[in-house]
């Protein structure tokens, strides 16, 4: 299972943002539902670099038990590994950030990245 | 790292220098980038294997080495530079647009020390190596940065249900894609692109390893400016010092000296011709030393390269005969990890 991410308020709006070290990066930005029988997926935002997007989602009750879904690519012309951190975030304004960091080894063999959190209470 | 097998044929004319003979103006006069690990060079001890640890861990894992039973151990050297052991806080947006930061991030710290047996002293330095800018840095090339995400295969859908994991890092790039993607770099970073960097060093005596003995016996630097003459040359210069008090019945030393190499790159032919000038003063003796000198690199095929060159080497000393060494080289020079990549 992902890591679950906590809200950090119980009403919105909220925003999700990611950062990957010092790399330029590409994403999409995916929200994942609870539906009958699977998983509803719906494509929120896409860019390039550390960007915070706003989450359409009004309020706590209609984000939790949903996944959020970074699928990155990333630009690396490094000639070694790079230890290199993730870190997600969701944010409302005014109140701390409820974040989550991963490390991993950047190597430009492996470009294709997908952090998926779980969204909690 | 580059591999590289050389096989190597040299002729030397003249008169060979002794050992006591200004070796180090020699190396002072020879032009040349400021290096990365500066200690290595301020303890003159170039051939030492540089440990580089990736993380704070192993920075603290790679610096406990350097005491073995309470003593200073002989025969290490440690590269560490704040990017690797402290890589969270700095974005790339904020690597490119705060050129300050790029300097703190890319600082090399570097800690090495020589030495022999137990009773001998071990010599050690603490050096910093600052790039003051760096025109091949990629992350500043937005050609090369273009070029990559042109030359990527486009990323896999994403699945109908979330992957399981928080990171999935999926899928691999196969040889041809990873050498499409390298070539990104090489195609756009000019190869006589402009830098300049300077290092400094603290050098270190202590006796018998004794921790508690050590004090400081000399400083070192080193400051290299590199630019681009047209599409087709490029010119470097370097300016290195180094001072060393009296230590260990040793005499006082001082050497200084400034080089400059002009090169021509063009297909497969490199040319470079070297001058320089260096001074070595043994407490009140001076050596002197000059140098001129020419090569000439040309691409046989691949990655292989046939290396021919050859060097003037004058040196000026107090109370004794002027002395010349003329030396030529015929090296072949094949890149082994090029080949295999």
């Amino acid at each position: 299972m992902p890591d679950k991410l906590s809200l950090p308020d119980e009403s919105g709006p909220y925003d999700a943002t990611l950062s990957i070290g010092r790399f330029p990066f590409d994403w999409e930005l995916w929200d994942y539902a609870p539906a009958a029988g699977g998983w509803a997926k719906t494509r929120l935002a896409s860019g390039s670099n550390a960007a915070r997007v706003r989450l359409p989602n009004a309020g706590k009750a209609d984000l939790v038990g949903h996944a959020l879904m970074w699928a990155v690519t990333l630009v690396n012309l490094d000639e070694r590994a790079r230890t290199t951190e993730i870190a997600v975030a969701l944010i409302k304004d005014g109140k701390p950030p409820s974040e989550l960091k991963l490390v991993f080894e950047a190597v430009p063999e492996r470009p294709y990245l997908f952090v998926t959190v779980e969204v909690a209470a | 790292m580059k591999l590289r097998g050389i096989l190597g044929l040299g002729l030397a004319l003249g008169l060979a220098p002794g050992s006591g003979w200004a070796d180090e103006a020699l190396a002072a006069a020879t032009p040349g980038l400021a290096p990365d690990s500066f200690a290595i060079q301020a303890i003159a001890a170039p051939d030492l294997q540089v440990t580089r640890p990736g993380s704070l861990k192993e920075a603290s894992a790679a610096m406990g080495a350097f005491v073995k039973g309470g003593k200073l151990a002989p025969g290490l050297a440690v590269e560490v530079t704040p990017w690797d052991v402290y890589f969270d806080g700095v974005t790339y947006s904020e690597y490119v647009a705060r050129p300050g930061m790029r300097r703190l991030v890319n600082l090399a710290l570097s800690f090495a020390t020589v030495g022999g047996a137990d009773a001998e002293q071990v010599r050690s330095a603490v050096a910093a190596r600052l790039v003051l800018w760096d025109d091949s840095d990629w992350r500043l090339n937005d050609a090369a940065i273009a070029c990559v995400r042109t030359a990527l295969p486009e990323r896999p859908r994403t699945p109908d249900a979330p992957f399981g994991d928080t990171l999935t890092v999926w899928p691999e790039l196969n040889a041809e894609q990873a050498k499409a993607v390298r070539r990104c770099r090489t195609d756009n970073t000019r190869w006589n692109a402009s830098q300049a960097a300077f290092g400094a060093a603290l050098t270190l005596s202590t006796p018998g390893g004794t921790l508690q003995d050590t004090r400081p016996d000399g400083t070192a630097g080193w400051f290299s400016i590199a630019a681009p003459l047209g599409r087709s040359f490029q010119l470097l210069a370097s300016a290195r010092y180094s001072f060393r008090k009296s230590v260990a019945g040793e005499p006082r030393k001082q050497v200084a000296g400034a080089g400059a190499r002009l090169t021509f790159h063009q297909q497969r032919v490199v040319l470079s011709f070297d001058a320089g000038a260096g001074a070595q003063r043994l407490d009140d003796e001076w050596t002197g030393r000059g140098l001129l000198g020419m090569s000439m690199q040309v691409l046989v095929w691949g990655s292989t390269w046939i290396d021919v060159g050859g060097a003037q080497d004058l040196i000026f000393k107090s109370g004794a005969d002027q002395k010349l060494t003329v030396t030529a080289n015929l090296r072949w020079n094949h890149d082994i990890a090029s080949g295999l990549r």
